[in-house]
């Protein structure tokens, strides 16, 4: 007999046994704000629901262009937070929470992390708690405008698909800017390569200031929220305006980072404590494979 | 982090081995479960699932030579 499921009762889908179980459940920075409409759907709860990696993700997980061009990441997060529709419109401070849960959730909240004590040069291996590490990740206070004269600019954090477009942008012009200083190319063509490259650059600069900032308001009268219309301004503006948005994205960017951690040297002679920044690059985050 | 070309390639090399032994260990799971998982299956479980996918082969395998029937 074919399983029937009652008008009466919910929809209920027959196969939700089956479905995967979070592993662990996390409050975002962000709180769900930043987030594009559609692309986040939180429970009731506004903890985010984040389910181990299968097999499937951590062959994704080594895909090398999917890596370089964030498809892989994205494929991940979709994956391992079914709350998340569209990663590429996660804001930038949720990014490092996302990670570190799926990481927790797939491999559990312990991470070695390998240091060398500055006072005694000791090489030390330490086993660092993700889950206090989660605790201690704040949201950067996007709510205070910075004033330049009569306008009035409010930041917001960038997209992933935005911070990973500039990511490899940037990374193709070094790139090129290395191989022109290293071939024995001519004076006058190399100067055009670099003057072009240094545009290039100077573009992402400014496209990172025309995705940070939420909306300008002139007199505490007229609000623009337009990407277009704040480009152009960029475009034009003096430096003033570009070094204060640049300082103050700068602020914002250590108020969201990770805080150093406080180890005590193993080396029994020494037994010092000293400070070390938490990085989180492939080999230590998710190479704990299968 | 900046790799040298050298560094990316090894890297490459490295991320490729990686993603076969997942896939082979996948398979070899699958052929030892004798047709109680399938490999597709296998892809959608997490670490701790396949760790007593693994468990129950072990488990299975020194029954069977414990038996004495045959074992391939």
């Amino acid at each position: 007999m074919e399983n029937t499921i009652n008008s009466a009762s919910p929809p209920q889908n027959p196969l939700s046994k089956y479905f995967r179980q979070a592993a662990i459940h996390v409050k975002l920075p962000s709180n769900g704000k930043y987030w594009e409409e559609g692309a986040l759907e939180l429970p009731i709860t506004g903890e985010l629901p984040i389910f181990p990696m299968t097999a499937r993700d951590e062959v994704t997980l080594r895909t090398p262009d999917g890596l370089l061009n964030g498809s892989s990441v994205v494929e991940i997060i979709q994956s391992c937070c079914p709350g998340i529709k569209n990663a590429w419109k996660t804001p930038s401070i949720d990014l490092d929470t996302i990670l570190i849960a799926i990481r927790i959730a797939s491999y559990g909240a312990e991470m070695d992390i390998d240091t060398k004590c500055p006072h005694c040069e000791t090489e030390n291996n330490h086993a660092l708690n993700l889950s206090n590490l989660l605790g201690t990740i704040q949201c950067p206070d996007y709510s205070t405008p910075i004033v330049v004269g009569e306008l009035s600019i409010i930041v917001k954090p960038q997209y992933y698909f935005n911070l990973n477009k500039k990511n490899m942008l940037a990374y193709e012009e070094q790139r090129l800017l290395e191989a022109i200083n290293k071939e024995g190319t001519a004076d006058e063509l190399r100067t055009t390569q670099i003057n072009a490259s240094m545009k290039k650059l100077l573009d992402i600069s400014i496209d990172t200031i025309v995705d940070s900032t939420a909306s300008i308001t002139i007199n505490n009268d007229v609000t623009v929220s337009d990407p277009k219309h704040i480009k152009d301004f960029f475009e034009h503006a003096n430096g003033q305006v570009i070094r204060q948005i640049q300082k103050r994205l700068g602020e914002i960017n250590i108020e969201s980072q990770i805080a150093n951690q406080k180890i005590t040297c193993t080396n029994i002679e020494c037994q010092k404590e000293f400070q070390t920044p938490v990085e989180f690059d492939y080999a230590n985050f998710f190479a704990v494979g299968s | 982090m900046i790799l040298s070309y050298e560094e990316i390639v090894k890297l490459i090399d490295s991320l490729d081995s990686e993603a076969r032994a997942i896939k082979e260990e996948a398979l070899r799971m699958a052929w030892f479960m004798r047709g109680g998982i399938s490999y597709e299956d296998i892809m959608y479980t997490s670490k701790d699932e396949r760790v007593l996918i693994a468990e129950i082969v072990e488990n299975n395998m020194k029954q069977t030579k414990e038996s004495g029937l045959p074992f391939f």
